[in-house]
């Protein structure tokens, strides 16, 4: 612990708190995280708290992270000790803290945050031994100075065993965010549970909802709010089905499906302009032929003031005492 | 306590008439909280106009829940099982007479079962007759709580047949007990506590004679109940699989997740 000197409290969450802190030996900003609640384990060679996080970020360096890594998108592994762990520091702006001041954002920005979500998390999955985050949500995205969103704390992240067939670790993810089977019994987590995550995440960047809300969540699924195109919704509800089976099949499905909203957006709005300009267009011309055929149109209006009106006037009151004489001889009848 | 809950139910593909009614009522009764009701009534297919008799049944459950319950809400939490119990028996003997009555005046015979829920805080009482069900379904296990009232089910009680020979028995569908057909039934009356969160699940015959409890657990488990729309969505899913595999009776199905 020494070789750290601690700046100030980052935030904490329910088993661990985090510090920003200096490291002596290399001078940079890390990210100190303490265990809270859980006992201290690994004096008898027992696992600590943090070691399955430490595995998952000494991983990274093994596989084709390097350019996550490089960018601050993912944090790298410093330190491990008996009750903290070390990791890089990744600066910018927490996602939950803007969503605080801003109540909502904008699709566009999200679209752009979950297509960064998924660049990370595609890394993360597309391998032979895939990593599972299993804790997406504003609380853990880093919206750095260029605008990308960087992912933090690996701390319920698995490797993913294709042969194991038991059951997670119960209660690890956030309520609201996590899927089903994070809650246990449904099976192992895996590429399904982020796709879930994500739907939430960008759910609530997009309505401000609360999560855990269920009658919010269920107003927000209904597309009872405007600012959330109709094509967004289809693809946030095809993520959070509760049902693994029908959510997407791969995050690469996923991105697919992210990637052509702007385009049936804008096509949406293209045809919108093209039905003003046809419409404009249409006016247009009925009101220059009206101007090219006006003298034409006045006289046609004057005849028919001067001749046809008065004539079927005098042809309705012909008609009007017929029917007053036929309706005479008819009371006259009836009274004999 | 949050409750969420759906109802999906579907005559089949054979049947014309759907003659399965249901109910799922929730209230907020001051000191005591969410109350929640859940009932459902499976008219008899063999008789003319089961869908009659459901209907009646459902009707009269309704009523009670609005008109009578309410009054019993004031009363103290230790005697108030007792008056419901009591008020539940002269309810079946209501809905018997009643549906009876209807059948002698047009010459027909029918008949329903009805199998009923009541959770008041994290007690329950269930009521049941004929061969509908109820499961108690919580994070890690699903539970049968209620004894079918048939032939089958009393020959398997008395060791005569085995559980994995109900499938192919001829009387499979014959029942012990029923309203609307004969002197008033004996109800299976029992109380119990909810311990966790917990999805109720009432049906007909026509969803657990094809869906095994462990597929109920997979769709209707409280983690997966994250909304309305996702139980109705899984309760859709279970009917259409029965479907599926050659069911022909109307099936349905009444859910409610009770969260604390």
């Amino acid at each position: 612990m020494e070789r750290f000197k601690i700046l100030k409290k980052l935030g904490q969450g329910g088993n661990s708190e985090a510090f920003l802190a200096r490291d002596k030996k290399t001078g940079k900003l890390v990210t100190l995280k303490f265990v809270k609640k859980v006992p201290v384990s690994g004096e008898n060679g027992e696992p600590g708290p943090f070691a399955v996080e430490a595995a998952i970020l000494k991983e990274f360096d093994k596989r084709n992270y390097k350019e996550l890594v490089k960018t601050g998108r993912i944090p790298c592994f410093v330190a491990l000790g008996k009750d903290y762990i070390a990791v890089s520091y990744v600066p910018g702006q927490n996602l939950l803290e803007i969503l605080k001041k801003k109540r909502r954002l904008k699709e566009k920005q999200v679209i752009r945050i979950a297509k960064d979500l998924l660049t990370i998390l595609r890394a993360l999955h597309e391998s032979d031994t895939p990593i599972v985050y299993r804790d997406l949500k504003p609380a853990n995205i880093i919206v750095n100075s260029d605008g990308k969103a960087c992912l933090i704390d690996f701390g319920a992240a698995r490797l993913y065993k294709r042969e194991k067939e038991t059951d997670d670790t119960v209660n690890l993810g956030t309520i609201g965010y996590a899927a089903p089977e994070q809650y246990g019994s449904l099976g192992q987590s895996d590429e399904q549970t982020d796709i879930y995550c994500l739907g939430m995440t960008v759910l609530s960047l997009l309505t401000g909802i609360n999560a855990k809300d269920s009658d919010a969540l269920s107003m927000a699924r209904s597309g009872a709010l405007k600012n959330v195109s109709p094509q967004m919704l289809a693809v946030i509800e095809r993520c959070i089905k509760a049902g693994r089976d029908n959510r997407f099949k791969s995050l690469k499905e996923v991105e697919k499906s992210i990637k052509i909203i702007p385009l049936k957006t804008s096509t949406i709005r293209l045809l919108k302009v093209a039905l003003v300009v046809v419409t404009a267009l249409l006016t247009s011309a009925a009101i220059t032929f009206g101007a090219m055929h006006e003298e034409k149109a006045v006289q046609v209006i004057k005849d028919d003031m001067e001749v046809r009106i008065p004539a079927i006037r005098y042809r309705l009151s012909i008609a009007r005492q017929r029917i007053a004489d036929i309706a005479d001889t008819l009371i006259k009848e009836e009274d004999i | 306590m949050k409750v969420k809950a759906c109802i999906y139910t579907d005559a089949g593909k054979k049947r014309a008439v759907n003659q399965d009614s249901s109910l799922i009522k929730v209230a907020s009764a001051g000191k005591m909280g969410r109350i929640s009701f859940v009932a459902v009534c499976d008219g008899m297919g063999g008789l003319s106009k089961g869908e009659v008799a459901s209907c009646k049944a459902i009707r009269t459950l309704e009523n009670w829940f609005h008109e009578e319950l309410s009054l019993m809400l004031g009363i103290d939490e230790d005697k108030i099982w007792d008056v419901i119990e009591i008020s539940w028996r002269r309810l079946l003997a209501d809905i018997n007479r009643d549906i009876r009555r209807y059948g002698k005046h047009r010459g027909i015979r029918l008949g329903t079962t009805l199998t009923a829920l009541l959770q008041i805080g994290r007690k329950y009482m269930l009521m049941n007759v004929g061969d509908s069900r109820i499961y108690l379904v919580s994070r890690k296990d699903v539970q049968k709580i209620t004894h079918d009232q048939s032939l089958v089910q009393s020959k398997i009680d008395s060791g005569v047949m085995l559980e994995d020979e109900v499938q192919n028995s001829q009387e499979r569908n014959v029942l012990l007990q029923c309203l609307g057909h004969g002197s008033v039934p004996q109800p299976q009356i029992i109380r119990g506590d909810i311990r966790m969160s917990t999805t109720v699940v009432a049906c007909s015959d026509g969803l657990w004679k094809t869906i095994s409890e462990k597929e109920l657990f997979r769709a209707l488990c409280p983690q997966m109940c994250v909304t309305s729309e996702d139980m109705l969505e899984e309760c859709k899913k279970l009917t259409m699989t029965a479907i599926d595999r050659k069911e022909q009776d109307n099936i349905t199905v009444a859910a409610m997740c009770l969260e604390y």
